[in-house]
């Protein structure tokens, strides 16, 4: 057990070898309430020190002499092992969910997700159909072949004309628009309100499409166009509550182009509908529309949070950095500090992230993508061989 | 700037229009990928730093006309808002600024056109974002 001791921060020695760590305690109307560091460091519970008017009844820190106080605790050779372990591990796991972010959807953290949900099956209808996907992976080996060969214009058409065919098969309406942007840690995105697809240009600029890339551009033009499904399923449920409804009316319930909302309209869910098709229909529209709003605010905060783990995460590299430079009591307390930041941030962002995953619409998406991933690096076992590829430009090229 | 978006406004749901009108109309050509990839263009409209047309595959008219604004000619979404009327936000994914969407009565018969608006960020309330690019879609009129 270490003693205890409080005396003014101003002390002769500010040197950590002749110190001891503790909290802070700035006088006046702070309460003198401890932070729980103390526990980190020894697993003890947190020490509640108490001023001598404390003790007598009264409120701590009345007087308004600004005196700033440490209360300390001197931590061993171990401790302080310990706890740059401790930093290291929490400055890890906010690198890791960046990297994780950035690559989301390896086959083993989709196994992981699936295992966490026993019982549960991926959604294969639609672009999830394993032919769709298998037949998306096989066309990515063409493309990987042509590639190097083709200018950055053809590589994306190839591309593009490889999602238009997947969405021709599972019946839903062809992109709009489709273009290759600077994006910052992400693979792609679909805009419903054009219809478009937008893809990292990233991807389309590098001489060589690699097996990894390749895979995840499987990924993300499968779990793209599995929002585009979605969002035209719930448009032909929408469609199919009222028989007399016009095309303009869906166009602006659901935020697609009017030619997209007639295509709808001319597809609505009825009686004779698959029902497994209506309920994802109604699935989507739910969750889109009629809970659109709460949805976007988790993605909206786990957005938020994943910034504060990057920012938190800085600022616990500096104050570790810091420290190592120069061991004082003030850089360590300040490391613990920032440590202790960057762990809620992670685990702030990790209940968000979960939440986000969800989403039923993401959910979806992600699995799809997964799959797509996985029947991509599954290929040496064989892929069917579907057409996907345009004849006339692999022949051309 | 509000004017220049309300001219294109009105421009695009003008009939006929071809695409070689809008490039009259906003720059000259700089790639053209073919479509469903927009065309590139320079801009030469004031405030417009980056301008892409879309086609409609099937016709190739004009679908949708995407203009980045220069940093100086960011305007709110509130002056959109007086412009064209109210918005509703649109569905964006992890990690992307916010949009809204107006759809503004149409002023041709054939045409309407739908503004989309990308802002800034979320931080705070939309209206006071600044929109850093806007879309102008053309829909046809129902019959």
């Amino acid at each position: 057990m270490y003693s205890l001791i409080r005396r003014k921060f101003a002390s002769t020695s500010k040197e950590y070898s002749a110190s001891a760590i503790g909290t802070i305690v700035k006088s006046g109307a702070t309460p003198t309430k401890v932070t729980p560091r103390a526990k980190d460091m020894s697993g003890e519970n947190p020490t509640r020190v108490r001023t001598k008017r404390q003790r007598q009844g009264g409120s701590a820190f009345t007087d308004n002499t600004a005196q700033i106080h440490v209360i300390r605790r001197k931590p061993t050779k171990a401790q302080i092992v310990k706890a740059l372990e401790a930093w290291n591990r929490s400055i890890a796991r906010a690198k890791e969910i960046q990297q994780f972010i950035n690559k989301k959807n390896s086959a083993e953290e989709f196994a992981r997700y699936m295992q966490q949900k026993p019982g549960a099956q991926p959604d294969l209808t639609g672009v999830g159909e394993k032919v769709i996907l298998a037949g998306f992976a096989a066309a990515m080996i063409r493309t990987q072949i042509l590639w190097p060969k083709m200018p950055l214009n053809n590589r994306l058409k190839l591309i593009e004309w490889d999602v238009n065919k997947a969405l021709k098969l599972a019946s839903v309406p062809n992109l709009f628009s489709f273009k290759a942007e600077k994006m910052d840690g992400v693979a792609g995105y679909f805009q419903s309100a054009l219809w478009k697809f937008g893809i990292n240009k990233d991807f389309v600029l590098s001489p060589k499409l690699s097996d990894d890339v390749a895979a995840e551009l499987c990924d993300t033009g499968m779990h793209e166009s599995r929002h585009a499904e979605q969002r035209f399923l719930a448009a032909c449920y929408y469609a199919g509550q009222n028989p007399k409804i016009s095309a303009y009316a869906v166009a602006q319930k659901l935020h697609i182009p009017i030619a997209i909302a007639q295509a709808a309209v001319a597809k609505k869910f009825n009686t004779t509908t698959d029902p497994k098709v209506a309920a994802r229909g109604k699935k989507m529209y739910d969750a889109f529309v009629t809970n659109g709003k709460e949805n976007q605010k988790i993605s909206d905060d786990c957005y938020s949070a994943l910034l504060k783990v990057k920012s938190a995460q800085i600022e616990a590299n500096k104050a570790k950095d810091a420290f190592n430079a120069t061991p004082t009591d003030a850089t360590y307390a300040d490391a613990i500090t920032k440590d202790d930041n960057l762990k809620k941030a992670n685990a702030e962002f990790e209940l968000l992230y979960k939440k986000y995953r969800n989403i039923p619409y993401e959910e979806e998406a992600h699995e799809v993508g997964a799959l797509a991933w996985q029947a991509f690096k599954d290929r040496s076992s064989g892929l069917p061989a579907i057409a996907m590829g345009p004849p006339s430009q692999e022949s051309t090229l | 700037m509000i004017d220049v978006i309300r001219e294109l406004f009105r421009f695009l749901s003008q009939d006929p229009l071809s695409v070689e009108d809008v490039i009259s109309r906003v720059g000259p050509v700089v790639n053209d990928p073919g479509a469903p990839m927009p065309i590139e263009l320079q801009p030469v409209l004031s405030g417009v730093r980056a301008a892409n047309l879309d086609r409609y595959p099937d016709n190739g008219l004009p679908y949708a006309l995407t203009i980045e604004l220069a940093p100086g000619a960011r305007v709110t979404a509130a002056a959109l808002q007086q412009a064209f009327g109210d918005y509703e936000r649109l569905h964006t994914d992890f990690g992307h600024p916010p949009e809204i969407i107006f759809y503004p009565p149409a002023v041709g018969s054939r045409w309407t056109v739908a503004v989309i608006a990308k802002l800034e960020s979320a931080a705070v309330s939309l209206d006071h974002q600044p929109v850093t690019s806007l879309s102008l879609r053309r829909d046809p009129v129902e019959p």
